[in-house]
């Protein structure tokens, strides 16, 4: 990971690729890298479709090594549908294989004239664009399969749908897992529309005759990794409860909790949740011949993931994960698994966020389009994106935007972009995380919930009401750096409760790049990139005032705690004060 | 609220366990000692070891709160009881009792304010993820009443592999044929209600 990919896809006669050394963002690695290079390169006041816009692909620090979780694959740009900085990650296998070719950035900037659609294909050889209209409106599935028609199934495919080309908001960029199938998706923030803009349709990467990347120290690092794949295996979240039931596992809990939204957010419990729990789908996943239990990339250890069959035990999907069959399910009164399975693949096949497509179906319902609970209703409603129509590229263009459109009083997002699946007034910190993120509403900007082994912010009192904000700040921080280790999320939990393992992972990147990295170095990088996407959000004009949620959180009690969020303005604005 | 019901009993493989898990996650009634702790219930009642119950049952809720002290949450009458093992997510997190997030769910821990009656009591009871089969056959040994229409549906969509694996079944200590049990004509028509009491034998091999 010595070099970057340039490409300016609107230079004077046809792209033009340069590759230049990685020079500053050496030894850096997916968020850390998008968010400086966006930073530092886009203006902030560029339009996102625009030319000026640039869309940066990162691998993390350790992809493409024999790490274990080290496959997450990072995209960054200025977000169409929030208007800030964005970064988006997903698993898949194209962060492993762009990290085996050397790459420690994929930069598409500029715009091209004219309808001509191109694909990338890069290798140990060198990097070839060429123009192939015939993949035009071509969603992911069918076009994943013409691909591999024309370049095996050796390459791992990074590809938009046709949501991605028509530059709808919700737009997401899909990568191919280990059965090169389009599931595993950078889904937030319309990264998708950005990779439409260039049009870019595919970017196929084959590290055919390529070797693993190799450590400084290759016997520490075999060492490190073992050690680190031992407390994965024996912590029961990640050795036990993600493999058995994946992530939907929550859907019980939330419920109990009450801070399960339910029928756009108006009330915390969905009566029939245990229809379309975890376990429950886990169940029939079994039973129709699909898995509960498969992993999204190669040297994924935790297998959280699954395939869900249909009842004559034909694919349709990958196992939609809780915050789809929230957003898709008990949001929009759903409780019928087939149907939220058949609307996860319809997303994915399209390019679009499982989560801002479900809000936007419930927010469509509270419009009157459909019925709360009419799963058929909802799946018509995905097909309009499919086809384009203009009420499809309203809903395309997520759940702002739509409840504009219809006139909804109440909408769950923060700076444009949909609230996931917990509600923040029983869950009031985490309500805290997504009126201030940089990223607009996200549960994962503030995942990494191992602050108090990794020190961040010095030992925070978690019993006080002000620990909230603080907790928010120190969440935030961790997962910026975890976010750009490349690793996935999941790997917080083992942490958390193992400080061994947290060792072990700090091992793997100090043997890997001949390093001397403690915790305080992992938390510096965190307020480094946040404080390189709060000043991006900053000259594009966003203030405090932009880091609130919207009023009916204030002003709706919700059952059956009937709470409303009550963290004020005055702590809301000391998040980031470090 | 502890009502006469009859008791249909189940010798089942371990393995049938799981043909209970829509039932457990949806709830059961069970009978307790209305006023007595949480932890009285699972470590005295139950006689659940402390370890396990302090290790694995980390994610607990009376009556839509999360607990985060057993010995001091205080099962009523009527109450609702969730458990569960060690949830992903930062939410997960934050649900588990006594957890370093635990201030993030602040305004909704559980918490006793009053005193509560003692005496014969009944609470449902939920079990999730890997308490589903954990702590699905100390629930089902000491019998779980549940609605007779539940009950008829219950027994009525088992596949022949679940009667395949039920050695011995008794109402109210007679012997009934599965054949019966399957179209509802084992259980008595009368009372809402039915206690079920399942046997769970080790696999042979």
């Amino acid at each position: 990971m010595d070099k970057i990919l340039r490409i300016d896809m609107g230079a004077q006669g046809g792209p033009k690729m340069t590759t230049e050394p990685v020079g500053e963002y050496l030894g850096l690695g997916g968020r850390a890298t998008t968010s400086l290079i966006v930073n530092k390169e886009v203006h902030p006041l560029a339009h996102p479709l625009g030319a000026e816009n640039k869309l940066v692909i990162s691998p993390g620090m350790l992809s493409g090594s024999t790490g274990a979780m080290t496959g997450r694959l990072s995209v960054g740009c200025k977000s169409p549908l929030t208007g800030t900085i964005k970064e988006s990650n997903a698993g898949g296998q194209a962060a492993q294989v762009l990290a085996r070719l050397g790459y420690a950035a994929i930069i598409l900037e500029g715009k091209p004239e004219g309808d001509e659609l191109y694909k990338i294909f890069i290798n140990k050889d060198g990097v070839k664009i060429s123009v192939d209209n015939s993949l035009k409106l071509l969603d992911n599935y069918p076009l994943v399969e013409k691909l591999r028609g024309e370049y095996g199934d050796k390459p791992a495919y990074v590809t938009i749908g046709s949501a991605g080309e028509r530059q709808l908001l919700a737009a997401s960029i899909a990568c191919t897992d280990p059965e090169l199938r389009p599931t595993r998706h950078c889904g937030r923030g319309g990264v998708g529309a950005v990779m439409g803009s260039k049009k870019v349709k595919a970017i196929i990467l084959d590290d055919s005759g390529l070797k693993h990347r190799t450590p400084v120290n290759p016997e520490k690092y075999r060492d490190a990794n073992r050690k680190f794949v031992e407390g994965l295996r024996k912590h029961p979240v990640t050795g036990e409860g993600l493999p058995a039931y994946g992530t939907n596992v929550l859907t019980n809990v939330l419920n109990e909790a009450g801070g399960y939204p339910t029928y756009n957010f108006k009330t915390g419990v969905f009566p029939n949740g245990a229809k379309i729990s975890g376990e429950a789908q886990a169940e029939l996943e079994v039973k129709r011949g699909g898995s509960a239990t498969h992993g999204c990339h190669r040297g994924c250890v935790i297998q959280c993931s699954g395939i869900f069959n249909d009842a004559e035990g034909n694919y349709v999907t990958k196992q939609p994960e809780y915050e789809t069959v929230w957003s898709h399910g008990g949001n929009c009164g759903i409780d019928d698994l087939d149907v939220i399975a058949r609307l996860d693949y319809m997303d994915d096949n399209i390019g679009v966020d499982t989560i801002e497509m479900g809000a936007t179906i419930g927010v469509a319902m509270d419009a009157g389009l459909a019925e709360f609970g009419d799963g058929a209703a909802a799946i018509r409603l995905v097909e309009e994106v499919a086809k384009g129509t203009p009420l499809g590229r309203i809903l395309g263009c997520g759940a702002e935007i739509t409840g504009k459109v219809f006139g909804v009083e109440k909408v769950p997002v923060v700076k444009g972009q949909a609230i996931p699946a917990y509600d923040p007034r029983p869950i009031q910190g985490i309500g805290v995380t997504y009126a201030t993120s940089t990223q607009g509403a996200d549960h994962t900007a503030g995942y990494a919930i191992a602050t108090n082994i990794l020190k961040v912010g010095g030992d925070v009192d978690p019993l006080k009401t002000e620990g909230q904000v603080a907790l928010s700040r120190d969440l935030q921080i961790a997962t910026a750096a975890i976010d750009s280790t490349g690793m996935c999320l999941f790997i917080a939990f083992a942490i958390m409760d193992q400080p061994e393992t947290f060792q072990a992972l700090l091992d793997m990147l100090n043997a890997f790049y001949g390093t001397n990295l403690t915790g305080d170095d992992v938390v510096a990088l965190g307020k480094k990139v946040l404080s390189a996407e709060r000043d991006f959000n900053k000259r594009a004009g966003f203030t405090a005032q932009h880091d609130r949620l919207p009023r009916f959180f204030y002003t709706d009690p919700i059952a059956p705690h009937n709470q409303t969020f009550s963290v004020s303005d005055e702590e809301m604005d000391q998040v980031f004060n470090w | 609220m502890s009502q006469a019901c009859s008791t249909l009993q189940l010798f089942l493989h371990r393995e049938q366990v799981r043909a209970f898990s829509a039932i457990v996650q949806q709830g059961f009634s069970f009978r307790v000692e209305a006023g007595s702790t949480l932890e009285d219930l699972l470590c005295r009642q139950l006689r659940l070891d402390p370890d396990f119950v302090r290790g694995r049952i980390t994610t607990i809720f009376l009556d839509y709160k999360p607990v985060d002290d057993i010995k001091t949450a205080v099962l009523r009458d009527g109450s609702t009881l969730a458990l569960s093992g060690a949830m992903p997510g930062l939410v997960g997190a934050t649900m588990r009792r006594g957890g370093f997030y635990s201030a993030m769910r602040g305004g909704i821990s559980h918490g006793e304010e009053s005193a509560v009656p003692s005496g014969e009591g009944e609470i449902k009871v939920k079990l999730f993820n890997l308490m589903m089969e954990e702590l699905g056959p100390i629930f089902l040994l000491k019998g779980i009443v549940l609605p007779l229409s539940e009950m008829k549906d219950f027994l009525a969509r088992q596949d022949p592999a679940f009667w395949k694996g039920c050695s011995e079944s008794t109402l109210d200590g007679r012997p009934v044929l599965p054949e019966a049990l399957i179209k509802g004509e084992g259980i008595p028509q009368a009372g809402e209600r039915v206690r079920l009491c399942v046997v769970f034998e080790e696999l042979k091999s």
